[in-house]
């Protein structure tokens, strides 16, 4: 019998309600949930890796300018863009992260080639760059990453003098994607813009291998979204693979642990989504809302954005 | 009521071969020094967290580590240093790296940790907080070395990075310097059983692409929670960050069972032997265990706690 395959996304969690939303707009964010879903469940599809479907469904929503990363990423203090990204790999456990990194049109294909060919793990700043430089990766001017709404998201934030987590209220920007591909090889991979009006050089979990982004073939595959700073006390990713390798317990036991739990205790709002190695896809949040989709190779799948 | 404090200033391959008596007493002094400073703090009912600071400002200040003071040359001759500081009592955390001119990258996590509202902040926009925070920037004078420099040149037009003094490829370049991951780090259990841990370092000679380890990385070199372990790494960061190594040992407590020992001896001694993962770790737990584990040659490290008990050593 043929191994079964699987990927799910996500595109942020936070205070996502059907009140704030109108139908044109919900539509948009479906559209592009499912166009990233589409190209990742293609690979799979092919007998392509979970390592290039997670690539590649991230990369999509870096160019959609509705998420908060690649080309939508929010504005910082000084009216930047600073990225941060992740990939890693469960069958060798080889990782991949770049953080602050400016005019790079995908910084999840930098934090890959970060894996493949610089002999480190995580890269920062504008070394960062030098090194994509050295990589023939893409970069992007300015103008590529203007938005208008992000601009103004940034002159509110400037008046109000707070950091923003994307959006009004509390909407976490960022997207992520985890897969499991036909040959049993689990993937993640996450990316975001950050805060709005972040300053300091401000990383969160997004690009922290064990926080945000966590890959292990034994266990599972986690990409996660929500206020970071919680995210990397809790070592969320790494502490759901540790649950149920270490304690034997199930995939949604073991997120339900961490999100509705030790989250909450320490105020962690945001959400994430999960893969283990027999397909099993769950996507907890404990926020209002969190865009995300999955599709399997049994033929279900969902999109959705709301609780309910 | 019973304290302790575990330190090191970095593992690899530290054999008596390439160490003079000289420069064993050197260590020996720089290592009773840092253990001195924070056992000061925990003796007068100080937070563990203080005591690590103290005992980590002490290495950071002296240049026979690669950390603050002592920090190593980048590609472009600069010095990039990591930090971070983690309190086990509330599981807060603070982080920096790739800060320059930063006097003791330790105080700064700290500072990160208390009042920034983040927990990791990053090259010079952590140094602009550091600023707002009214830290004292130290010129780039106070951070040349002699030692550090030649090690630098010699390899500064190769792509070449190195994990302090090595290496394997490098042989003959270095003769006075073995396989060695120059890094600091400090873990203590104070009077109230409240757990803390803390790691500094300079990186790689040579490093470039604003390449950072484990160090800062809380749960990969650094990690404190009072109902487990506080843990600090020092090693090839880029396996330490993969293997998550810090928050394992402490999952592998909480969620196996196992004594701090023998989560310490499987993630060193098994888990990262078996990825190639070079280096060491210091731990101690609530009950005021502690271990001092490596699998490369040596590490340098030293403990002393409220029995009166002390250690300080560098070999296998």
């Amino acid at each position: 019998m043929k191994q079964n395959f699987a990927i799910a996304i996500h595109g942020g969690a936070g205070t996502i309600l059907r009140s704030s939303m109108t139908i044109a707009l919900q539509q948009q964010y479906e559209k592009g949930l499912r166009d990233a879903l589409d190209a990742g469940y293609a690979i799979l599809e092919q007998g392509g890796s979970s390592l290039d479907a997670v690539e590649t469904a991230v990369t999509i929503l870096e160019d959609c300018p509705l998420f908060n990363a690649g080309r939508g990423s929010v504005f910082n203090h000084i009216g930047g863009h600073e990225m941060d990204a992740a990939i890693m790999d469960g069958r060798n456990m080889a990782a991949g992260a770049v953080a602050g990194v400016r005019s790079i049109k995908n910084p999840v294909k930098l934090a890959k080639a970060v894996m493949q060919h610089s002999g480190h793990v995580m890269l920062f700043g504008n070394g960062a760059e030098d090194f994509a430089k050295t990589q023939r990766i893409e970069f992007a001017d300015d103008a590529y990453f203007f938005n208008q709404s992000r601009y103004q998201q940034l002159q509110e934030a400037l008046m109000e003098g707070i950091v923003q987590m994307d959006h009004s209220d509390k909407k976490f920007g960022t997207v992520g994607a985890v897969a499991l591909d036909a040959s049993g090889n689990l993937a993640a991979s996450t990316s975001t813009g950050g805060m709005t009006n972040k300053q300091f050089g401000r990383v969160g979990d997004s690009p922290i291998i064990g926080a945000g982004t966590y890959a292990n073939n034994d266990t599972c595959a986690i990409s996660c979204t929500g206020h970071g700073e919680l995210f990397i006390r809790a070592v969320v990713a790494h502490d759901i693979s540790c649950l149920m390798e270490y304690k034997d317990l199930s995939l949604q036991v073991a997120c339900d642990i961490l999100v509705y739990d030790k989250l909450i205790k320490i105020g962690g709002e945001g959400g994430l989504i999960a893969i283990d190695k027999a397909g099993n896809i769950y996507m907890p949040f404990n926020s209002d809302g969190m865009y995300r989709a999955f599709k399997k190779s049994d033929g279900t799948g969902e999109i959705k954005i709301y609780k309910d | 009521m019973s304290f302790t404090l575990v330190i090191h200033g970095g593992a690899g391959n530290i054999t008596p071969a390439i160490m003079n008596k000289e420069q064993e007493q050197q260590y020996h002094e720089g290592l009773q020094a840092a253990l001195d400073k924070g056992y000061e703090v925990l003796k007068n009912g100080g937070p563990a967290l203080d005591a690590v600071l103290a005992a980590i400002m002490e290495m950071e200040d002296n240049p026979l580590f690669n950390a603050g003071r002592g920090a190593v040359f980048t590609k472009k001759g600069l010095h990039e240093m990591d930090a971070a500081i983690m309190d086990g009592s509330n599981l807060e955390a603070g982080a920096v790296a790739g800060v320059r001119n930063i006097k003791n990258p330790i105080r700064l996590a700290k500072e990160v940790m208390l009042h920034s509202g983040h927990v990791f902040l990053s090259g010079s926009g952590a140094g602009e907080f550091a600023l707002q925070q009214g830290f004292e920037m130290a010129k780039d004078d106070y951070f040349f070395n002699k030692s550090r420099y030649d090690q630098w040149v010699k390899i500064r037009d190769s792509n070449f990075t190195q994990l302090d003094h090595e290496g394997d490829n490098l042989k003959g370049a270095l003769p006075d310097m073995g396989h060695k991951f120059g890094t600091v780090g400090a873990v203590a259990c104070d009077v109230n059983g409240n757990l803390a841990g803390g790691t500094s370092t300079g990186g790689m000679t040579n490093k470039r692409f604003g390449r950072i380890g484990d160090s800062p990385v809380i749960g990969a070199g650094t990690y404190a929670n009072n109902r487990t372990c506080a843990i600090s790494c020092t090693g090839h960061g880029e396996f330490f960050l993969r293997a998550v190594v810090a928050y394992d040992v402490s999952c592998l407590m909480e969620y196996k069972g196992l004594s701090l020992q023998d989560a310490c001896n499987m993630v060193v001694k098994d888990k990262l032997v078996k990825m190639g993962g070079e280096g060491g770790l210091i731990a101690v737990d609530a009950k005021g265990n502690f271990d001092m584990c490596f699998n490369s040659a040596g590490m340098y490290r030293g403990m002393r706690n409220s029995e009166g008990v002390q250690q300080i050593a560098y070999y296998g």
